[in-house]
């Protein structure tokens, strides 16, 4: 299990990461999510000890995380490249030696995942001379072929097309099966609403939500209802006070609840007022809307500073 | 151990799979076998062959007694005839005869001094060297009417043109001497210098290029979620000496093979041909007289040179030797680190060379450089001793000053002040390339640099 705990980091005057914790329990998909800027990246990195904290701590099964525990990670940073001329195989097999693996192994390692991905043709090619979906493909092998306890991803799918995407987040839950932890960074909700077990989400280097997705959609449970009607909409029928109706098509309407109502009182309404209805359904926030909402809300307490 | 072993190993594995890693070393001697051979030609084939006709030359002498005219002798070349004719009736009769030439030899007298001069006249331009041919044969006349005009003998003119050579020795506490031979002892630390410098500074280059190519692919962050920043560093350094090293073995035999072949490709075609040319060239006309003379002194002179070089290195090689090569490895450590901590505060090598932290590195060791011909006249200033022990001109100036004559404790300081530079050296650079190698973007200013090496 990875802890961090208080961890801070400031350049110059500026506080990048302010007191941030973080527990990757083993076998977890964690999405961390966050606005360009909010410190993601410079936690992953201190998860790395590419970079140093300023203060607090990271400890690996009960034990402060040391250079040689970094064989147990596989790290992908967000600014993507390997050596331009080196030849595939020649990259893998130098990134596998250089994590601790035999000259064998490496050998063994790199022709698997190079076969896996169907990529063996490429493996004389420069990594130059790659399309950008295979380059990733690439990368992403550098990042898993040494099998790391850890996979710590930030932005892992950015710039794929959707077969290359499907194929990486398909080998991401195989590798989650097999009981690795993933820490992973996406601007794309719905691979991260599909992955994780688990949400983190963090803005101005502080964390403003942590939780499954059911958790983080706990506080607008109550908040929304749609009403699939027998008949058209009609807004003469529901002058329900305190609510907000937004109709969604001819024969559905959403209702936003006021914290004075509940859905009770509405289907109650509905009943005496001999409403027809098909059905009705809590209507969730998507993880994209929570995290406009956590995010908004948050800047509003905390305005963003201005950087010069 | 190992990662900075992979770290080398790639570095050497890369660069000596591109072709242009073995052609520079082949490249080189190739350069100068390639000017050597097109200046043999060009004068092989611009000289006169040996089928051509003599060259007719009509010489006008108006001399007294025209003794040039009577003295220049025909060769198989030149075909020399005295005229009678006035220099402008010569010169109108070959103006229909393309390749015939009219000599005109003139005296006069200027404060008893006799003055002569010689014109070539001729409707194209003299072929190979038909000119210096005539110029030689014309000195080697005059010297010989000089010295029967002054009853001097040519032993005596080789005494007279003998100049003195002033040895300076050094008498030490134990009273051994000790020749200094100056001149040529600081021509040879000179050369010895600037080689180091020329050499860390392309080491230097070729670290920073290095790491550049790794930031700009932007491989350099998943390599230091593996490695240490230092390991990556020192790998690098090491593959580059390594690289070096290959290259200058390389050099070398690459050199003696060429010259070997270039030799013998040389005799097989030129070495005839040169032969008839040497015969037909009449040196030993052109090269009588003072020209004698002149090699004689030459020769005795690079004689004392070769000497003096060879009492240098005898007296003092492998104590010499050792110095020169430690500050050759600090010379090329210096400009590997601050290169490094260069290349990595920079996006790529335009934005390098401009960038203030640059300048602040290179200009201390120019100056190292910009001061070395002011040692010759004087060793041992203040500034001079200054400047071979601070640590950024030291590897520069104190190898300069070495073959002149240096206190040990002079040395002892220069290389511990050296040693502590580069170990300073080390943790500030350390600083700047750890928070470099991530940063992208806007050029830093040497007081960001400054903030990074002291967070």
């Amino acid at each position: 299990m990875l802890i961090a705990k208080n961890l801070t980091k400031k350049y110059g005057d500026k506080t990048i990461i302010q007191n941030f914790d973080l527990e990757l329990q083993s076998g977890q998909a964690i999405g961390f999510l966050g606005p360009n800027g909010a410190g993601k990246t410079t936690i992953m990195r201190m998860l790395n000890r590419i970079i140093h904290p300023d203060s607090g701590t990271v400890t690996l099964d009960g034990h402060r995380l040391t250079d040689k525990d970094l064989i147990k990670i596989g790290y992908m940073p967000e600014e993507k490249g390997l050596y331009p001329q080196m030849r595939v195989i020649d990259q893998l097999i130098y990134f596998a030696r250089i994590r601790g693996l035999s000259n064998k192994e490496a050998h063994r390692v790199s022709w698997h995942w190079l076969n896996k991905f169907e990529m063996g043709q490429y493996s004389k090619h420069k990594h130059s001379s790659l399309s950008k979906g295979n380059a990733q493909k690439i990368q992403f092998i550098v990042t898993v072929l040494h099998n790391p306890e850890i996979l710590i991803l930030d932005e892992p799918l950015s710039g794929l097309d959707p077969i290359n995407a499907d194929l990486i987040n398909n080998s991401l839950k195989e590798l989650q099966k097999e009981g690795k932890t993933i820490l992973f960074s996406s601007h794309r909700m719905e691979q991260v609403e599909a992955i994780c077990d688990r949400i983190i989400l963090i803005n101005q280097g502080h964390k403003i939500a942590d939780g499954t997705l059911a958790e983080l959609q706990k506080p607008y449970w109550e908040s929304s209802l749609i009403l699939e009607l027998e008949k058209p909409y009609n807004p003469e029928d529901f002058r329900l006070a305190n609510c907000e109706l937004k109709p969604l098509n001819k024969f559905a309407v959403q209702v936003n609840l006021s914290q004075s109502q509940s859905v009770n009182q509405v289907i109650s309404y509905c009943i005496s007022r001999r409403i027809e209805l098909k059905g009705f359904h809590k209507s969730l926030p998507t993880i994209k809307e929570i995290f406009i909402k956590l995010t908004e809300a948050d800047n509003q307490t905390q305005p963003i500073p201005k950087i010069h | 151990m190992s990662k900075i072993w992979l770290i080398l190993m790639r570095e050497i594995s890369v660069k000596i799979k591109t072709v242009w890693f073995w052609l520079i070393p082949a490249i080189i001697p190739l350069f100068f076998v390639l000017i050597v051979a097109v200046t043999i030609a060009f004068t092989y084939f611009t000289s006169v062959s040996a089928n051509d006709r003599p060259i007719k030359i009509q010489v006008v002498d108006s001399t007294p007694a025209q003794l040039f005219g009577k003295s220049l002798k025909d060769s198989p070349k030149l075909d020399y005839s005295l005229t009678t004719d006035t220099l402008t009736t010569a010169k109108a009769k070959i103006q229909d005869k393309p390749g015939e030439f009219v000599l005109s030899v003139t005296s006069s007298v200027n404060n008893k001094i006799i003055n002569y001069n010689s014109q070539l006249f001729g409707t194209t331009n003299p072929k190979g060297n038909i000119q210096l041919n005539i110029q030689g044969e014309l000195s080697a006349i005059k010297l010989e009417l000089d010295l029967k005009r002054t009853g001097l003998s040519g032993e005596v003119l080789d005494s007279l043109n003998q100049g003195f050579h002033l040895e300076t020795v050094t008498i030490s506490k134990e009273g051994t001497e000790k020749s200094n031979l100056t001149s040529v002892a600081f021509g040879l630390s000179y050369v010895i210098a600037i080689g180091i410098y020329f050499l860390s500074t392309v080491f230097g280059t070729q670290i920073m290029i290095s790491i550049l190519e790794e930031k700009s692919s932007r491989v350099v962050e998943v390599l230091l979620s593996a490695v240490k920043p230092y390991q990556l560093l020192i790998g690098k350094i090491l593959g580059q000496f390594a690289l070096i090293s290959i290259q200058a073995v390389t050099t070398i035999v690459a050199s003696v093979v060429i010259g070997i072949i270039s030799l013998v490709i040389g005799i097989i075609i030129f070495i005839p041909g040169i032969e008839n040319n040497l015969k037909s060239i009449n040196f030993n006309q052109i090269a009588s007289g003072s020209s004698q003379v002149t090699s004689t002194s030459e020769f005795r002179e690079l004689e004392n040179t070769l000497g003096l070089i060879n009492s240098i290195l005898t007296a003092n090689s492998g104590w010499l030797l050792v110095l020169f090569f430690v500050y050759f490895l600090i010379g090329i450590t210096y400009s590997a680190i601050w290169f490094a901590a260069i290349g990595a505060s920079s996006d790529n090598y335009q934005s390098a060379s401009n960038s203030s932290l640059s300048w602040f590195v290179s200009l201390p060791t120019l100056l190292g450089v910009i001061f070395l011909p002011n040692i010759a006249s004087d060793s041992n200033t203040v500034i001079a001793k200054f400047l071979s022990i601070f640590p950024f001109t030291s590897y520069i100036v104190m190898p300069a000053r070495l073959a002149l004559g240096v206190s040990k404790w002079e040395v002892a300081l220069s290389l511990g002040c050296s040693l502590i530079g580069l170990a300073i050296s080390f943790w500030v650079c350390g600083k700047i390339y750890r928070v470099g190698l991530l940063m992208y973007g806007k050029k830093p200013s040497i007081a960001q640099i400054f903030k990074w090496v002291l967070s």
